[in-house]
C-alpha cells in the first residue's frame, strides 16, 4: 500500500479529524509493511501489542516513522502504556500532541 | 542434579564462594538491565506490552542450574507433571522457595521482597551458610539479601552495573586492543554531537550506523539507521530530553553496523581470586534475519576458539581488577571473511546459556548437535504440561537414545494466562524453551520442524477448548511480525531450519527493526 499522506506543509493543522485519519493510515501502513500483510486488514481497533506484534524494541521505530510521515515530534516523556493499546489510541495521541504543539506555537 | 550436573555448577560455586560445595540459592531475575538503566540517559525507553510477564517467568530456568542441595526462588509452583518429567530424566531437583502471591508484572526479586515466608526461609538458609546467587545484581537484589539476612555471592550492584554498560565494554575493548567496529562512546552531549558528525560520514559512504543504549537488554535498545534524517531525529530526541532535564549526561554508543556471517555468544567465569575460566562458545542461528536459537557446538576453527579464549583471559583480568567476579557472557560476531569481532557487548551476569550449561554437560554428547530454541505459542487457554507431553510424546528427550527435545522452562508457556487483562475470547502469547538434540544436522532440522508442527496443533486445541475464534492474526502473516524478528511463530507453520547463519538483513525495514540473538 502506498502512502497517501498529504504534504504536511499544506495540511491544515487545525483539521484534527483529518490528522487522526492520516495517523491511522500511517500506523497501519507501517505495521503492514513490517508484517508483510495487507494494510486493509488493520483497523483502528487492532491491538498493537497483542495482534500486531509491536514490542519494546520496535515501538521507537514506529514513532519515528509517524513523526516523519506526519511532520510532528513526540514528547517521549508523555508516552504511557494506554496510548499503545490500539491503532486508534496511538492515532489519538498523535492528534493530542499535534494540538499541543500547535498551541505552543500559537502562544509563542 | 546429582553428580552429572556437578561440573559447571560446582565450578560456579567455587568461583563465587571459594568452595565447590557451597549451598546456593538461585534467583532468576532476568532483565536486570531494567534496574541498571533506571535514570540513565539512553534512547527513549518505551517498555510496554506483556513481554515482561513472560520474561519474569524465566525465573524457572534456575531449576536446571541448581544442584540437589541448592535452592531456587520461584514466582510460582512449577507444573507438577513437568517436575516429574525432569525427575524421570534423572535430574535431582533443588529445594524450591515459592512466593505465595506473585504479581505477573514483577520480577521474582520484587515478589520475594513482599513475601514474609520466603524472606524468613532465605534468612534461615543464610544463617547456616547459604548464599544468594542472582541472575544479575541490581539494588533490588541487594535489598532482598539485606532484608532476608543472606549474603549475595556477587560484587556490589554498583560494580555490576558499571561493568555492564556498553560504554564500559567499548572502552575496555579499545584499551585491550581488541578488534571492534568503528564507533564512539557517548557519555555526554558533546561526545554525542561529535559521534553524530562522525556517523554522518559513514552514512554518506553507504554504511549503516547503530545507536545503542548503554544499558539496553541484549538485542534491545538498539536503533539502526541508514540515513541522516533518522540519525538527526534520534539525536534531536536525546537533545530534547536533555534540555528538559538539564542533564547533559548521555548513555549511548554509536557504531558502524557491520556485515557479519554469524553471531556468537561465549561465556567465562571470573573467580573471587581473579582466576578466569573459559566455559563455552555458542553460535546464534538466524535465517533471513530471524533468530532461531543457538547452535551447539559453534562452527568455529581452533584458531577462532583460541582467540576467544585469549580475549576471555584479557577481559576477565580487567573485570577482576575492577572488582567483578562471577559469570560473564560476551556477544561476538564473525565477519563475512571469518574474522572475529570478539567483543560486541559484555554481559557480566548470568546469560541464557548459563542455565543450559549443566544439562548440556549431562545430556549433549560430543557426537550430538543441538539447537537451543524458543517456540512462540498463541494459546486460547492454559496448556498443562501433561497435555503437551502427550502431544510431543516420542519427540521428548530420551536419555537412552541421547536425542529429542529437552524442555528447560515450562513457566513461560502459561505465564501470560493469568494477567487478567485479556479481552474475552482473546488468546495470549506463551513461549516454550527447549533444546533439540540430534545426531545429525538433518535429523536436527527434521526434529525441530516436527516439534513446531505438533506444538501448533496442540496450541490449536487450546483455542477450541477456550471457545475462542480468530486470534486477530492473518494467515498470510506467517511468520507473524512479533516473532518474525526473532523466531517463526508456532501459531502458523514453523520455518524450516537451514544450517548456515545468515548475514544481517540488508533490505530496508520501515520500522528500522533489527535482529539480535
Amino acid at each position: 500500500m502506498e502512502h497517501t499522506t498529504p504534504d504536511v506543509d499544506t495540511a491544515d493543522a487545525a483539521d484534527t479529524t483529518d490528522l487522526y485519519g492520516r495517523a491511522v493510515a500511517t500506523i497501519a501502513d507501517s505495521l503492514a509493511k513490517a508484517m508483510q500483510v495487507d494494510a486493509a486488514t488493520i483497523t483502528e481497533n487492532s491491538r498493537l501489542f497483542d495482534e500486531l506484534g509491536l514490542d519494546s524494541t520496535t515501538v521507537l521505530g514506529l514513532l519515528m516513522t509517524i513523526e516523519e510521515e506526519l511532520g510532528l515530534e513526540f514528547d517521549t516523556d508523555d508516552l504511557e502504556q494506554h496510548h499503545f493499546e490500539t491503532v486508534g489510541t496511538l492515532a489519538a495521541l498523535v492528534r493530542e500532541q499535534a494540538d499541543e504543539q500547535a498551541a505552543e506555537q500559537t502562544g509563542a | 542434579m546429582g553428580e552429572t550436573a556437578g561440573n559447571f555448577t560446582g565450578r560456579l560455586k567455587a568461583a563465587l564462594t571459594g568452595t565447590r560445595d557451597a549451598e546456593l540459592v538461585f534467583l532468576g531475575n532476568f532483565e536486570v538491565e531494567d534496574q541498571w538503566a533506571r535514570g540513565e540517559p539512553g534512547l527513549p525507553r518505551l517498555t510496554f506490552g506483556s513481554g515482561n510477564v513472560i520474561v519474569n517467568r524465566m525465573d524457572e530456568f534456575a531449576l536446571l542450574l541448581a544442584g540437589k542441595d541448592d535452592h531456587v526462588v520461584l514466582k510460582g509452583e512449577p507444573d507438577a507433571d513437568y517436575l516429574s518429567h525432569l525427575e524421570e530424566l534423572g535430574l535431582d531437583l533443588p529445594g524450591m522457595l515459592v512466593v505465595e502471591r506473585q504479581d505477573p508484572g514483577s520480577t521474582v526479586t520484587q515478589d520475594a521482597l513482599e513475601d514474609q515466608p520466603v524472606l524468613r526461609e532465605l534468612g534461615r538458609l543464610g544463617a547456616r551458610g547459604g548464599v544468594l546467587s542472582a541472575h544479575g545484581v541490581g539494588e533490588l537484589e541487594e535489598r532482598l539479601a539485606e532484608r532476608a539476612g543472606i549474603p549475595l555471592a556477587a560484587p556490589s550492584a554498583a560494580v555490576c552495573k558499571a561493568v555492564n554498560s556498553k560504554i564500559y565494554s567499548r572502552r575496555l575493548a579499545t584499551e585491550l586492543g581488541i578488534r571492534q567496529s568503528r564507533g564512539w562512546t557517548c557519555a555526554s552531549l558533546a561526545e554525542l554531537d561529535a559521534a553524530v558528525e562522525a556517523a554522518r560520514a559513514l552514512l554518506a559512504d553507504g554504511r549503516r550506523v547503530a545507536l545503542k543504549d548503554a544499558f539496553g537488554v541484549s538485542g534491545k535498545g538498539i536503533e539502526v539507521v541508514a540515513d541522516e534524517r533518522r540519525l538527526d531525529r534520534l539525536h534531536r530526541m536525546v537533545l530534547s530530553r536533555a534540555r528538559k532535564t538539564g542533564d547533559d549526561r548521555v548513555g549511548l554508543v554509536v557504531e558502524e553496523w557491520v556485515a557479519k556471517r554469524a553471531d556468537l555468544n561465549y561465556q567465562f567465569t571470573v573467580g573471587r581470586d581473579g582466576r578466569v575460566h573459559f566455559d563455552f562458545v555458542k553460535e546464534a542461528l538466524t535465517e533471513g534475519g530471524v533468530h532461531l536459537g543457538h547452535r551447539i557446538p559453534a562452527r568455529l576453527t581452533e584458531r577462532q576458539t583460541a582467540e576467544l579464549t585469549e580475549v576471555s583471559r584479557l577481559l576477565g583480568g580487567r573485570l577482576a581488577d575492577d572488582g567483578y567476579f562471577g559469570v560473564v557472557g560476551v556477544d561476538a560476531m564473525v565477519d563475512p571473511d571469518g574474522g572475529l569481532y570478539p567483543v560486541v557487548e559484555i554481559n557480566a551476569r548470568h546469560n541464557m546459556s548459563t542455565y543450559q550449561a549443566s544439562i548440556q554437560e549431562s545430556f549433549i554428547g560430543s557426537g550430538s548437535t543441538a539447537l537451543v530454541r524458543r517456540y512462540p505459542l498463541r494459546l486460547g487457554a492454559p496448556l498443562p504440561f501433561g497435555t503437551l507431553r502427550r502431544a510431543l510424546a516420542d519427540l521428548l528427550f530420551d536419555p537412552a537414545r541421547g536425542t529429542g527435545l529437552l524442555i528447560n522452562n515450562y513457566a513461560t508457556v502459561n505465564a501470560a494466562a493469568s494477567t487478567g487483562k485479556r479481552a474475552p475470547g482473546a488468546g495470549f502469547d506463551g513461549r516454550l524453551h527447549g533444546i533439540v538434540v540430534a545426531d545429525s544436522e538433518d535429523r536436527l532440522a527434521a526434529l525441530d520442524e516436527e516439534v513446531g508442527r505438533r506444538l501448533a496443533a496442540v496450541a490449536e486445541t487450546t483455542k477450541r477448548s477456550a471457545g475462542s475464534t480468530a486470534m486477530g492474526r492473518q494467515p498470510s502473516a506467517a511468520p507473524s511480525w512479533l516473532p518474525a524478528r526473532r523466531e517463526p511463530h508456532i501459531d502458523t507453520a514453523p520455518a524450516p531450519l537451514q544450517g548456515a547463519a545468515e548475514p544481517q538483513r540488508t533490505s530496508p525495514d520501515p520500522l528500522g527493526r533489527e535482529e539480535r540473538g
